[in-house]
């Protein structure tokens, strides 16, 4: 627990948890499941990256839990020509402020924020996706010599585009390792494309307002509430095998590594405490499979040209 | 240590000690069974080892041993699986809360989370039911086992029914059917004789009639009222050396009808009188 008294019990944590999906739902239509799970990276204090064609509500999404959880956000929309110290700041020259010297004074860039979307990040270079990660990694930048943290808490959203292939760079596995989870976000179904016509066109510039759910403070109170719901061993050897099972696929060409065993163990205990669980069950770890495993192997080229994705493979292997 | 801790240590020592009760209970069921099915079984075939002696006289004693012998064995075999996930296939609905709260007590586990895990599994376990321990379909079919065999198993010992060491009639070269009733002034019975291992089919076989004559004396005698006598023989038990000591009932004299001579003389008359009319 955190060395102040906390704020929040279980069941107001719960509560709280509850009340931040219902005002999220106020702007995203559907998308419960890509809801659920960024909500779930939020708690493991993780990154995500999201993958889905245009115009599917990533941006909004993520501003609206900004929005939601009083996170400061800012966005990041990598182009080829995006530049490291675009990202991460850079060092200008500015008069002091008293008054006729000249000095450098760090320019901090996006990065500095809470809750940072990194939009389509496979059109970055790579050593503006190595900056970009390396951030997210450490949550600190360094630069001209001083390394900078960033602010607590820190999270990277990054969405890739699965459509546009010309003039991308794909994530290497060792930096999409990095990222707590991979979702894949979808179409709406009939009924929620309507209700989505409905909400935004029938006002200019309609901005739904949502209310501020969980402070700062209370959301690192809930990160630690997470971290503390119990695991029954067989149920936590079984999530390390289902991560050692990935390693002896016939379908796959790489498994996973120990920090995929990590991430599910602790995605699974966010998955109890969003459903109002104290405890993990074996469900929790069959709904956080995919999301932690699937852009952690690599599908063999056999079973990619039968058309099985890395997803299938998982749900046989769970 | 917490006071819900502690709770629920307890309660899953008090869920191993339902467990076990719930397999003696089980055992001494299934140890019935035993025991009235071997007595069955004894009783049927006429054979029979030591009568037992103390609380359980009456009883045979390979029945008794049988008994223990199945209700010990029972026991044993369902203790052989650790109690407490025995409770848990049993509740599945507490199943998994059980063993997650199991596991964070024996690693001494704390915290909020932990202590409301530790609060929910106690309230659940207060609504489970000791009666999920037990099969209670199979117990109730043996129960009912149970009864109906010590019901057959009595009636077989009072009817005196046995398949081995029947009765001996007395001479003949194979299993005879006992003589037709009326027989007995001294004349060699007509016998229908089986042949060995064949089958009666109504068709008359000539077969050699054996060349002893029994005569056969049935005493019609009546005795004193309420006396029954105690009749000759030679028959004795299977093994040839008990005697079997049959005994007639006894039947009450007639009372005696007085001036039975002047009676029957009068009857006589009416009836002439009636005739000529």
């Amino acid at each position: 627990m955190s060395d102040q008294n906390p704020t929040l019990d279980v069941d107001d944590a719960q509560d709280r948890l509850t009340s931040a999906r219902e005002e999220i739902a106020r702007r995203i239509v559907g998308q419960d499941e890509v809801v659920e799970q960024v909500l779930i990276a939020l708690l493991c204090n993780g990154n995500a990256l999201l993958e889905g064609t245009p115009g599917l509500g990533k941006t909004m999404l993520v501003r609206t839990l900004a929005a939601v959880t009083d996170l400061e956000f800012s966005r990041i929309q990598n182009t080829p020509d995006l530049m490291p110290s675009d990202v991460l700041g850079t060092e200008i020259i500015r008069e002091a402020e008293s008054g006729g010297v000249q000095e450098f004074r760090f320019e901090e860039g996006p990065v500095f924020a809470n809750v940072v979307l990194a939009d389509e990040i496979n059109r970055a270079t790579p050593k503006t996706q190595a900056a970009l990660l390396e951030a997210m990694e450490e949550e600190q930048v360094t630069a001209g010599g001083t390394t900078r943290p960033l602010p607590q808490p820190f999270f990277l959203l990054a969405t890739q585009n699965p459509i546009e292939q010309e003039g991308t760079y794909p994530l290497p596995e060792a930096q999409t390792d990095r990222f707590l989870l991979k979702l894949l976000v979808d179409y709406p179904s009939f009924e929620e494309e309507r209700d989505i016509v409905d909400r935004y066109t029938r006002e200019v510039d309609r901005e739904i307002d949502v209310k501020t759910v969980l402070t700062r403070r209370e959301l690192r109170d809930v990160q630690e509430l997470v971290r503390d719901v119990p695991i029954a061993d067989d149920i936590r050897d079984h999530a390390i095998e289902l991560v050692q099972s990935t390693r002896e696929a016939a379908d796959l060409e790489f498994g996973a590594s120990p920090r995929a065993s990590m991430a599910l163990v602790v995605t699974a205990k966010a998955h109890a405490l969003l459903n109002g669980r104290s405890f993990v069950s074996e469900d929790d770890v069959a709904a956080m499979a995919a999301p932690v495993l699937r852009h952690r192997v690599i599908v063999d080229f056999r079973a990619e040209r039968e058309g099985r994705t890395a997803d299938d493979v998982i749900a046989d292997l769970v | 240590m917490t006071d819900l801790e502690d709770d629920l240590r307890a309660a899953i020592r008090e869920v191993r000690r339902e467990q076990r009760v719930a397999d003696v209970v089980v055992g001494a069921v299934y140890a019935a069974f035993a025991l009235v099915g071997t007595s069955l079984g004894l009783a049927v075939l006429g054979v029979g080892t030591a009568p037992v002696v103390g609380p359980l006289r009456g009883l045979d004693l390979a029945a008794v041993i049988a008994a223990v012998a199945v209700g010990t064995t029972t026991v044993v075999r369902r203790q052989r699986a650790p109690p407490v996930e025995r409770f848990e296939d049993a509740n599945p609905r507490v199943a998994e809360a059980f063993r997650t709260a199991r596991d964070a007590v024996a690693a001494d586990r704390d915290g909020p989370v932990v202590r409301r895990l530790y609060g929910d599994v106690l309230d659940r376990l207060a609504e489970t039911s000791s009666r999920d321990l037990l099969p209670v379909r199979r117990l109730a079919a043996v129960v009912a086992a149970v009864a109906v065999i010590g019901t057959v198993t009595l009636g077989v010992q009072v009817a005196g029914v046995s398949v081995l060491g029947a009765v001996d009639f007395g001479g003949g070269d194979g299993p005879t059917d006992p003589a037709p009733p009326g027989v007995g002034n001294g004349s060699t019975p007509e016998r229908v004789l089986k042949p060995p291992g064949g089958v009666l089919d109504g068709a008359r076989d000539n077969f050699t009639l054996g060349n002893e004559t029994v005569q056969a004396i049935i005493d019609a005698h009546l005795e004193g009222a309420g006396k029954g006598k105690s009749g000759g023989g030679e028959a004795s038990f299977p093994d040839g050396q008990t005697p079997i000591q049959p005994a007639s009932a006894g039947y009450d004299h007639p009372d005696p009808v007085a001036e039975a001579e002047l009676i029957r003389e009068y009857t006589l008359a009416v009836q002439g009188n009636q005739t000529h009319e």
